[in-house]
């Protein structure tokens, strides 16, 4: 009975629950679950890869939503305010997210005030000078004090070095001009660069307003040299009291290689100390481990944080957890795969606008264990240097 | 008292009709050089009202190589006027010299301030849903 009810399920789950379809140029993906509230988000390839100088993205990211011909920024907040919806801007390595969050009859406004932002921001001297530099400014000095952030930033320079390996936000004593971020947006925001996703929409009505509102935009689109990987070190001395250490595997986004995350670290439930193979050397040193898999278009870099406020602690925890991983470069349990299997399933089918993912399996994700924890990961090393370890102590 | 909005659009319209731009352009040649200002090697636009958010808002924006120009002129004139002199006539403003730089700065803060003003004090109706 159970078995039965399983595989309806995972039948309903092979259907295609969102709809695309193409309109200016720009390819839409929607969605209509019938809420009340509508989401739609215009996804930009412009993130930090694509940008010459590091910051620019994050400049231009702070950019949106400002002045527009068409309507001022303090207008578009007023305005959003009296309508009840929200905009926000989020910022990748390779994509910038504009969203915006509204009640459903309000679409026409702002896929309107989407489309402003791409083709007519009007870059202005004061507004960079007054508003855009201290924020972006702002943003990066509260980064600098994150050490998890900062190492995730120095493993990706470490692994990626150019294109991926970008900064992602302003870096002091790097000067971007308001000519370069300029440039940079009439680059970015162009017919080849653009993809809208929307939620809670009616795909019809969508289509002709991005029709309508989208037409005229700029054709071209970025590009960036293929991402080669390394297996550098990165060690940057902090007063911030934690202390971490990052490894970055770096690979072929493949399926099998988003499953080695739940490999390496796994916890479904709050408060226990995970099932993953670095879960009890993480409860075992009194440090915390954080295994993430970040992927990209053409690369993906799975990050080992350990950090913890002792760097002896951090030290013999990293020790351990290259041990750890390095003899799941020769074999991986049967039980453990079929666990990163079944969680990566999860994970792949709990995202909303993933497409189909290819299947996964033990033997799949065995060979992608081998052929990755068995190459040297870039190293990150923040806090007190002299006391944490070096890459060559550790793989 | 008027707003650089205000004055802009009175110029313009002056600007626009013959007749009249034939009565004040002349007229404003004779107090130009009555008023002298170009004498201390002054522009019009130096001699604006600085004590208001607007004016001040305007500097602030003002590139840095036409501020520092802005000061300098200030700084001439005042030695001229201590001095009880004018200028060398080499050394007087031209009449092409003396450009509106600062007038875009000042219509860009006014209309600023005027929106705010006019979002602050917006009457919102209920829609009909």
């Amino acid at each position: 009975m159970l078995r039965k009810s399983v595989g309806q399920l995972s039948k309903a789950a092979g259907r295609r629950a969102f709809s695309s379809t193409e309109a200016s140029g720009l390819k839409i993906t929607s969605l209509d679950d019938g809420r009340a509230v509508s989401e739609v988000s215009l996804i930009v390839k412009g993130g930090s890869r694509y940008s010459q100088v590091p910051g620019t993205a994050h400049l231009l990211e702070k950019f949106a939503f400002r002045d527009t011909a068409p309507r001022s920024a303090l207008r578009l907040t007023r305005e959003s305010e009296l309508l009840g919806g929200q905009f926000g801007t989020q910022l990748g390595r390779e994509k910038l997210v504009l969203t915006t969050k509204f009640l459903r009859e309000d679409l026409p406004y702002f896929v309107e005030a989407l489309s402003n932002v791409a083709k007519h921001t009007q870059y202005k001297a004061y507004e960079f000078a007054e508003e855009i530099l201290p924020l972006a400014q702002a943003e990066a000095k509260k980064a600098a004090g994150n050490s998890q952030a900062v190492a995730i930033d120095a493993v990706h320079g470490a692994a990626f070095r150019n294109g991926l390996g970008t900064p992602l936000l302003v870096t002091p004593g790097v000067n971007v001009s308001l000519a370069e971020v300029k440039a940079f947006g009439e680059q970015v925001y162009s017919e080849g660069n653009l993809e809208i996703v929307a939620r809670g929409v009616i795909e019809g009505d969508l289509k002709s307003l991005v029709a309508d509102n989208f037409a005229g935009l700029r054709a071209g689109s970025v590009q960036s040299a293929a991402t080669k990987t390394y297996a550098g070190e990165s060690r940057i001395a902090s007063a911030s009291p934690e202390q971490v250490v990052t490894f970055g595997f770096a690979a072929q986004p493949t399926p099998a290689f988003a499953a080695l995350a739940h490999l390496l670290s796994s916890r479904s439930v709050k408060w226990s100390p995970g099932a993953g193979a670095l879960d009890a050397v993480a409860s075992k040193h009194g440090v915390s481990v954080i295994v993430a898999n970040h992927a990209y278009s053409d690369a993906s870099l799975l990050t080992v944080s350990i950090s913890g406020p002792s760097a002896a602690a951090v030290k013999s925890a990293s020790v351990e957890a290259a041990a750890v991983i390095k003899a799941l470069g020769s074999s991986v349990e049967p039980d453990a795969a079929k666990r990163a299997v079944a969680k990566a399933k999860f994970s792949a089918a709990e995202a909303l606008f993933a497409p189909a993912a290819a299947a996964v399996d033990e033997s799949a994700v065995t060979a992608a264990a081998k052929k990755v924890f068995s190459s040297k990961p870039a190293v990150a090393v923040v806090g007190q240097t002299f006391a944490l370890p070096y890459a060559d102590e550790l793989f | 008292m008027s707003t650089y909005t205000q004055l802009e659009a009175i110029s313009k319209f002056i600007l626009s009709k013959p007749m009249l731009k034939s009565v004040f352009v002349p007229a404003s040649r004779v107090f130009v050089n009555l008023g002298g200002y170009r004498k201390m090697g002054l522009k019009t636009q130096d001699l604006f009202w600085e004590e208001n958010e607007v004016m001040q808002t305007a500097l602030r924006r003002l590139p840095a190589e036409d501020s520092y120009k802005r000061v300098y002129r200030i700084a001439t004139a005042f030695q001229a006027s201590l001095t009880q002199q004018l200028l060398p006539k080499d050394q007087w403003i031209k009449p092409e010299e003396d450009t509106d730089y600062l007038i875009p700065y000042l219509l860009e803060a006014e209309a600023q301030i005027k929106e705010r003003e006019e979002l602050d004090n917006i009457v919102v109706k209920p829609r009909s849903l």
